[in-house]
C-alpha cells in the first residue's frame, strides 16, 4: 500500500488554527507566533511563525551580525506553504549550507508581487541585509495582481473575497491604494463596484470565474477555467501598452530602486510540470531588468528543460503543487550556484 | 535512551479521542468532537491526532514509536458474533446495517493508520477495561490502589476490579456482557427520553426531582444484585441484544407505558424512574467498591468508565469512607481510554519505571491538555473581523472578570488550554453569580437553550470547600456530589411542579444548589489553574462568596467550543453579557459575516467527496447481500450461551482480558493466518467450527476489500484556495 494520504483525504483535514490575519498594509499576513501542523500528501508539515508574522523559528532582528544576511521575498512557494516545514525550505537550506549566511524569509502565502514589494518597502528594508532575492511564482505575478484575493472561510463556509492593497491607474500614474476599509466580502453577496485596477474584471472573465467557482461543475472544468483566468491575465503582459505590463515593469523598477546598490536576485519560480504551456515570461523580466547592473537573473526554465520529465514531476507535492523537499533542494542549489558564480556568497 | 512517543487512540464507538505521551508525561489529549464539531464524534480521530502531533511539533508521524488502540477489536468481534447467534434471527437488520461498517473500521486499524495518517509503524491494542483502569491508575497520585472500572461494554467485560501497584496493573475480576450496570443505566436513559451515550448525566440531574418508588420493582424484575456488587440482568426486559433499542415491550409494561418521546414533557414517572435507577446504581457501585476493597485491601481507589461520571454515586463511596482516598479519571468515558491505552503500553509493555509525582498531585494536573490560543492569535481573529474589544492587562483580568460576575453578568470565559474530558473546568466555561436566584434559569433558557431543570455546578476555591459543602476532600474534576452546608440552606415549601421547584431559592447560593440541596462540585486550586482561582478569589473579595457558577461553553447539542471563532460565534448567538477571551474583553455583538452559522461545515467543493461516496454505493449493496447470506449461516454455529443464572451468588469472572496484542496490516492472500490471529483468544465460540470459519473468512475478506467509510468527514477544504479565516 502506498504510504501517505490520498488526495481527497488531505482536502478534508480541517484546521483548528487561524493561519492568516488581516494586515492594514499588506492585506494579510501570517498570525504571529503561530504553530500549525498541516497534513499533506507526503505526511505533514509544520508552519511556525515568528513575532514579525513570517515563517521562521526565531524572531528577526534589525542589526545583522558579521554573517551575510539575505532577504527573500515571495509567495507561498518561497514561504514553503503547501509542502514543507520551515527548516526544509530552500531559504533555510541555503542558510544551513554556510555558517556565514543568514536568510530572512519575508514570503507569505497568497501574496502577489505588489504585496511582496510592499513588504520590502515597509518592513524588510529596515532589517540590515546584503542581498535581496525576489522569488515569486510566475503564476502569481499577475494572477494575484488585483484588489482582492479569494479564500475560504472556515467560519462562514463561504468563499470570501479578501481586500488587499492594489495599484490603480490614476491620471496615467500607478499609485498604491491601501487596503480598503471593507476587508471581507462574500463572493455570493452583493459585489462592490470594481475599482479602476490594472486587471478590472471583464464580463467574459466574470463568466469564466463563475464557472470556476461553481461547485456543481466537474472538477476538470473548474480547473480549466481557473487556468484560463490566469492565462487571460498573462496574455495582457505581451502588450507594452497594457496596464498589466506597465504595472509589473513599474513594480520591478520600484523594487530595484528600493534595493539601492544591493544585489537583487530575480528568480521567478515556475511549475516544473508545465514549462511549455504558459507564455514565456523570461524575455519580459530580462527586458525589465536589463539596464540594471545589480540585478542577477536565475533562469529556472532553462535548467528545468534540461531535466527529464520524471525528475521535474518529482519536485512537486502531488496535491498542492508546491515544491516538495526535493524541489526545495533543487531551487536552493540553483540559487547557491548563482551566488557562487557571481561571487555574492 | 531516546524518549518514547506513544499515541493512544479511541474511536468507532463514541467520543473518539487521541492522547500523546512522551515517556511518562502527557503532552496533549483531546476529543475529536472539539475539532470536527460533531457532538460525540465516533470517527477515526485524525483531527485530534493532528493536534497532538502539532503540540509536540512532530511533522512526521513516523517519529511515533507506537500507536495504541483502546480495545481489542478481535475479542469484540467474538462478542458481537455471539450476540447475533443468540438472537438469531431477530437481528438480521442490525447485522446487515451495522456489520459492514463495523468490520471495515475495526478490523483495519493499521491500514487506517497508514492510509489516513501515513503511519507505517507498530500498532497495538489494549483491552478496553484495562485501558479504563490504566487511565485511572497511572495518572493518579497513588503508588498502590484498587481500581474499579464500570461502563456499558468493552470486548466482553462490562466492569472490572483491578489492582495497581507501581507500574503494574493486574485485572482480578471482570463482569461480562450482557450483565452491565452501564447498559442498565442507559436503558433508563433511553426509556426516559434522553440520548444513550450522552443523556445519562441528564437522567442523573433529574433524579433529585423524583421519589425512589420503583426501586423494588427494578430489583425484583430487572436484575439481581449480589452482595459483591455483581449483577445478573433479566434479559427478557431489555432490547439491546436483539433490537436497536435499549428496552422492549416487557420493560414498558413493567413501568406502565411506552418510553417517553424525546423533547416531550417530563412526567412524574420519568422523575421517579430517574430517582429509582440512581438509587439502584448507588447500591451496586457501593457494593462493588466494598468488594474491590476486600479483594485488594488497598486504601486508595481509582475509578474510570462511563459510570464513574455518576458523581452522585462517587460522592456516596466517599461518604461511606470505604477508601481513604479516591481518584477518578476526569475523562472517564471512552475518550479517556486513549490516555489509558498509551500509559498501559508504556508501563506494562515497555516495562518503564513509574514515578509518582512528588507533590502528591496527579500527573494529569487539572486535565487541561487541549489546544491553547495565544493573545496574538485571538487578537488576529478579532482584528480580522473588525470586532470591537478592550485589551486587558493580564494582571487585571481576574479582577475584571470577578467584578463583572459580582455585578450579575454572565461571562463567557475563554483562556488557556482546553480541557480533556466532558467537563469544562474554567478555561472553556460560562460563568455566573452563584448567589443569584435567576442565574440557573437564565443560563439554561437564554444561553444554553436546554432543559431548565438541569443544575449547574459550582466552582469553589479549594480553600473554601467546607464553608459551603459537606465535603472534606478536593474535587478538581467536578466528579463528586455533596450537600450544601445545612446552615446555608433555606426551607422551601413542597411543590409538585418541576419548573416551580427549579426556581425556588434553596440556599444562599441558589444557582448551584440542586433541588435536594446537593451540588456537583469543582474545587479550584491555584496549582491547577491559577488564573481561574484568581477570578473566583476576586469575586470573593467583591461579594464575600468564594464560589461561582461554572457551565460548559457551548449551547445544547454542540460540543464545547475549542477556538476563538467558536467562542465568539457562541457568544453572539446567545444572551451572554460579556466574552472574556484571552486578555481581551468583548461586549458588543456583531454579526461578523452574513449567513454565519455557528457550526462550521466544510462543504466547499465537497461534491468531490460526495460523488466518490455515491460511487461506492453499489458496492455497499453487494456487500449487504453477502452479509445477509452470512447471517443465515449463524444458526449452525455452536457456542457457549450468555449466562442467565440468577441463582449464582457472584457474577464476577476470574477469566480476564489483559493481553496487549499487535495489530498487523493484513495480507489479503493469507486469510488463514488472519483468521488465526483474530480468533487466538476466543473462548465462547468454537473456532474449529467450519461455519464460523467460513463466516469469518468472508467478513475479513469484506473488510480488506472495503473502501474506508468516512461519513462523518463529509466536508472538504479547497486545495486551490488559501484557508485563511
Amino acid at each position: 500500500m502506498k504510504i501517505g494520504l490520498p488526495g481527497w483525504v488531505i482536502k478534508i483535514v480541517k484546521m483548528h488554527r487561524m493561519l492568516y490575519r488581516y494586515h492594514s498594509v499588506f492585506g494579510h499576513s501570517y498570525v504571529p507566533n503561530q504553530k500549525v501542523r498541516i497534513p499533506n500528501a507526503e505526511g505533514a508539515y509544520i508552519i511556525k511563525t515568528n513575532g514579525q508574522s513570517f515563517r521562521s523559528d526565531s524572531d528577526y532582528v534589525i542589526k545583522k551580525s558579521e554573517s551575510k544576511r539575505f532577504i527573500f521575498l515571495g509567495d507561498s512557494h518561497t514561504a514553503g506553504d503547501g509542502s514543507v516545514s520551515n527548516d526544509d525550505r530552500f531559504t533555510n537550506i541555503i542558510q544551513n549550507s554556510s555558517s556565514d549566511v543568514e536568510c530572512y524569509n519575508f514570503a507569505c502565502g497568497g501574496y502577489g508581487i505588489d504585496q511582496q514589494v510592499l513588504v520590502y518597502e515597509y518592513l524588510a528594508k529596515k532589517y540590515e541585509h546584503d542581498l535581496v532575492c525576489f522569488s515569486f511564482h510566475v503564476k502569481d505575478d499577475i494572477g494575484r495582481f488585483n484588489p482582492k484575493i479569494d479564500t475560504f472561510s472556515r467560519l462562514s463556509n463561504q468563499i470570501l473575497s479578501i481586500s488587499k492593497p492594489y495599484y490603480s491607474l490614476e491620471e496615467k500614474q500607478f499609485s498604491n491604494i491601501p487596503v480598503p476599509h471593507s476587508v471581507i466580502k462574500s463572493l455570493e453577496g452583493k459585489k462592490s463596484q470594481e475599482p479602476n485596477t490594472v486587471s478590472s474584471i471583464s464580463k467574459i472573465k466574470q463568466f469564466i470565474r463563475s464557472i470556476a467557482y461553481d461547485d456543481e461543475n466537474p472538477k476538470y472544468i473548474r480547473d480549466y477555467c481557473s487556468y484560463l483566468l490566469k492565462f487571460y491575465s498573462r496574455m495582457k503582459l505581451e502588450s507594452p501598452r497594457s496596464h498589466e505590463y506597465r504595472a509589473i515593469r513599474d513594480l520591478i523598477h520600484r523594487l530595484i530602486i528600493l534595493c539601492e546598490d544591493k544585489p537583487l536576485i530575480l528568480s521567478p519560480l515556475v511549475d516544473p510540470r508545465s514549462l511549455y504551456s504558459n507564455p514565456d515570461y523570461r524575455k519580459l523580466y530580462r527586458h525589465f531588468t536589463s539596464n540594471f547592473s545589480n540585478v542577477y537573473y536565475i533562469d529556472l526554465v532553462k535548467d528545468l528543460k534540461s531535466r527529464s520529465r520524471n525528475y521535474r514531476w518529482n519536485l512537486l507535492n502531488k496535491f498542492t503543487f508546491h515544491y516538495n523537499l526535493e524541489g526545495q533542494k533543487y531551487v536552493s542549489n540553483l540559487i547557491l550556484d548563482k551566488l557562487k558564480k557571481e561571487r555574492l556568497l | 535512551m531516546s524518549k518514547k512517543h506513544i499515541l493512544g487512540i479511541s474511536c468507532f464507538y463514541h467520543d473518539s479521542a487521541a492522547t500523546l505521551i512522551i515517556d511518562n508525561e502527557i503532552v496533549a489529549a483531546a476529543q475529536e468532537e472539539r475539532f470536527s464539531r460533531i457532538k460525540h464524534d465516533p470517527s477515526f480521530p485524525v483531527l485530534a491526532i493532528n493536534y497532538c502531533l502539532e503540540e509536540a511539533s512532530i511533522a512526521d508521524i513516523n517519529e511515533i514509536d507506537a500507536i495504541v488502540f483502546y480495545d481489542n477489536p478481535y475479542k469484540k468481534l467474538e462478542r458481537i458474533v455471539q450476540t447475533h447467534i443468540e438472537s438469531y434471527p431477530q437481528t438480521r437488520n442490525i447485522w446487515e446495517e451495522k456489520m459492514d461498517a463495523w468490520i471495515t473500521n475495526n478490523l483495519t486499524i493499521p491500514e487506517r493508520a497508514l492510509s489516513d495518517l501515513g503511519y507505517n509503524g507498530q500498532v497495538f491494542s489494549v483491552p478496553h477495561h484495562i485501558s479504563h483502569a490504566s487511565s485511572a491508575f497511572y495518572p493518579s497520585p497513588f503508588d498502590e490502589a484498587a481500581i474499579l472500572t464500570v461502563d456499558g461494554v468493552g470486548e466482553r467485560a462490562t466492569a472490572s476490579i483491578c489492582y495497581g501497584s507501581g507500574n503494574k496493573i493486574e485485572i482480578i475480576k471482570q463482569m461480562n456482557f450482557p450483565h452491565s450496570l452501564g447498559l442498565l443505566y442507559s436503558a433508563f436513559t433511553y426509556f426516559t427520553g434522553f440520548r444513550v451515550n450522552g443523556g445519562e448525566y441528564k437522567l442523573m440531574g433529574l433524579a433529585p426531582y423524583g421519589k425512589p418508588v420503583y426501586v423494588d420493582k427494578i430489583k425484583k424484575n430487572l436484575l439481581k444484585i449480589n452482595s459483591d456488587g455483581s449483577i445478573v440482568l433479566n434479559i427478557d426486559y431489555f432490547g439491546f441484544l436483539d433490537s436497536q433499542k435499549m428496552t422492549n415491550s416487557n420493560f414498558a409494561s413493567l413501568f406502565g407505558g411506552p418510553a417517553r418521546e424525546p423533547e416531550t414533557e417530563l412526567t412524574q414517572r420519568e422523575l421517579d424512574l430517574a430517582r429509582s435507577i440512581q438509587a439502584v446504581t448507588e447500591e451496586i457501585i457501593l457494593k462493588m467498591a466494598k468488594y474491590a476493597k476486600k479483594l485488594t485491601n488497598c486504601n486508595n481507589l481509582c475509578m474510570a468508565g462511563g459510570v464513574a461520571l455518576n458523581c452522585v454515586a462517587n460522592g456516596k463511596i466517599l461518604q461511606e469512607k470505604i477508601f481513604d482516598e479516591i481518584w477518578i479519571q476526569p475523562a472517564s468515558g471512552d475518550a479517556g481510554c486513549s490516555l489509558g491505552s498509551a500509559f498501559y503500553f508504556y508501563y506494562s509493555h515497555l516495562e518503564m519505571k513509574r514515578q509518582i509525582s512528588k507533590s502528591e498531585d496527579s500527573i494529569q494536573l487539572g486535565s487541561y491538555w487541549g489546544p491553547e490560543y495565544s493573545d496574538k492569535e485571538i487578537r488576529s481573529f478579532l482584528d480580522t473581523y473588525s470586532i470591537n474589544y478592550k485589551k486587558i492587562k493580564p494582571s487585571e483580568r481576574a479582577a475584571l472578570v470577578g467584578n463583572l460576575l459580582a455585578q450579575g453578568k454572565i461571562v463567557g470565559n475563554f483562556m488557556g488550554r482546553m480541557e480533556f474530558g466532558p467537563r469544562a473546568l474554567g478555561n472553556r466555561s460560562i460563568l455566573g453569580d452563584a448567589r443569584s436566584a435567576t442565574t440557573q434559569s437564565t443560563i439554561n433558557l437564554k444561553i444554553k437553550y436546554r432543559e431548565s431543570f438541569r443544575p449547574f455546578a459550582p466552582s469553589v476555591l479549594s480553600t473554601d470547600i467546607s464553608d459551603y459543602f459537606e465535603l472534606d476532600t478536593l474535587s478538581p474534576f467536578m466528579l463528586l456530589v455533596a450537600q450544601v452546608n445545612e446552615n446555608r440552606c433555606i426551607k422551601t415549601d413542597t411543590v409538585s411542579d418541576i419548573f416551580e421547584r427549579v426556581n425556588q431559592k434553596r440556599s444562599d447560593i441558589p444557582a448551584v444548589t440542586h433541588v435536594d440541596n446537593s451540588a456537583r462540585i469543582q474545587s479550584v486550586s491555584r496549582n491547577h489553574n491559577s488564573e481561574y482561582f484568581d477570578i473566583i478569589n476576586e469575586f470573593k473579595k467583591e461579594t464575600g462568596f468564594g464560589v461561582i457558577v461554572n457551565t460548559s461553553f457551548n449551547v445544547r447539542g454542540e460540543p464545547i467550543v475549542c477556538t476563538p471563532e467558536e467562542a465568539y460565534s457562541c457568544f453572539i448567538n446567545t444572551e451572554m453579557d460579556v466574552l472574556a477571551i484571552g486578555n481581551y474583553l468583548v461586549t458588543s455583538k456583531k454579526e461578523i459575516f452574513p449567513n454565519t452559522i455557528f457550526r462550521p461545515h466544510y462543504n466547499l467543493r465537497g461534491t468531490d467527496v460526495r460523488k466518490r461516496m455515491l460511487k461506492q454505493q453499489p458496492k455497499q449493496f453487494k456487500r449487504k447481500d453477502t452479509l445477509s447470506k452470512l447471517y443465515d449461516s449463524l444458526s449452525d454455529i455452536k457456542h457457549e450461551k450468555f449466562s442467565r443464572d440468577i441463582e449464582q451468588t457472584s457474577n464476577w469472572s476470574s477469566i480476564c482480558d489483559s493481553n496487549i496484542i499487535k495489530l498487523s496490516p493484513k495480507n489479503p492472500k493469507d486469510i488463514n493466518s488472519i483468521f488465526k490471529e483474530i480468533t487466538l483468544d476466543w473462548i465462547n465460540l468454537d473456532t474449529k467450527n467450519l461455519e464460523l470459519n467460513y463466516i469469518l473468512e468472508k467478513m475479513i475478506d469484506l473488510s480488506l476489500k472495503a473502501p474506508i467509510l468516512r461519513e462523518n468527514n463529509d466536508g472538504v477544504v479547497s486545495d486551490s484556495l488559501y484557508v485563511m479565516y
